[in-house]
């Protein structure tokens, strides 16, 4: 089996146009989609590596959106336990790095997302 | 990968063993093992490292294979004044950035810097935390 596909210059023009006005809030919606299941994956490894010392600081935990294509998201230091020091510790206590760890789940998944939303703006899904 | 790869008691003796070769010499504890700390018999040493090494998770491949494992480093630098605890930091630093560990006779890949938090004082003290990966 043989499979052409054919594209003229007409289509790469309003491709391109659609590239030009969509990318941004379409990136926006990837940015924040990832950064609120990275907070949540972090919650959640903090709930374990805090115990029950640290009860209050898994919730905490919140994303909040900078710009549009910027995120942040952790511990927040005005809630309650969200000012300790778990993530990285103290010379009394080992870093948890609860954030590197969800950090470490989140990334791949990121990239993917990234990158098949850049590849649908040229090939979308029908 | 044998179990012996996996070790993380080995991970951490061969990254200690990068260590110690510094001016750090034997200084290099588990957390809880310092002398004279945390009920330990001995004095508090002037200086020492504090070492972590632990696997982290690496996306599987299609397969649902991994094929290379990941470990990371945490070394915090203790020291009785700033100076001297970014002193031992750096002699962490020239122990372990690029450079590579063996384990079970498989070479890791290079150790990258991951994140460094500034000297500040710690309980009495004065400490700095930086942290590297690498791959087996």
């Amino acid at each position: 089996m043989r499979i052409q596909i054919i594209n003229h210059l007409d289509d790469l023009a309003a491709d391109t146009r659609t590239v030009a006005t969509t990318t941004k809030a379409r990136m926006a919606t990837v940015v924040r989609k990832n950064a609120v299941e990275a907070n949540r994956t972090t919650a959640r490894i903090a709930r374990v590596s805090s115990g029950s010392h640290g009860k209050l600081y898994p919730r905490s935990f919140s994303a909040e959106a900078i710009t549009p294509l910027w995120w942040e998201y952790g511990p927040d230091a005005d809630m309650p336990q969200g000012g300790m020091s778990f993530n990285s510790g103290s010379r009394n206590q080992p870093p948890h790095l609860d954030i590197e760890k969800g950090l470490d789940i989140q990334r791949p998944k990121f990239y993917r997302d990234i990158s098949e939303e850049a590849d649908d703006l040229f090939w979308p899904e029908s | 990968m044998d179990a012996a790869a996996l070790d993380a008691t080995a991970h951490w003796n061969a990254v200690k063993a990068l260590i110690t070769a510094t001016d750090v010499g034997e200084n290099v504890y588990d957390y809880g093992k310092v002398p004279g700390a945390d009920g330990n018999p001995g004095q508090v040493p002037t200086y020492y490292v504090l070492l972590t090494v632990e696997r982290r998770f690496v996306q599987p491949d299609r397969g649902g294979r991994a094929g290379v494992t990941g470990w990371r480093i945490t070394a915090r630098y203790v020291s009785t004044s700033s100076q001297n605890a970014r002193l031992v930091g750096n002699w962490v630093t020239s122990a372990l950035d690029g450079t590579r560990v063996t384990v079970d006779g498989i070479q890791g890949t290079s150790i990258t810097h991951e994140s460094t938090n500034a000297v500040q004082p710690d309980d009495g003290m004065f400490s700095g935390l930086s942290q590297w990966t690498y791959a087996l």
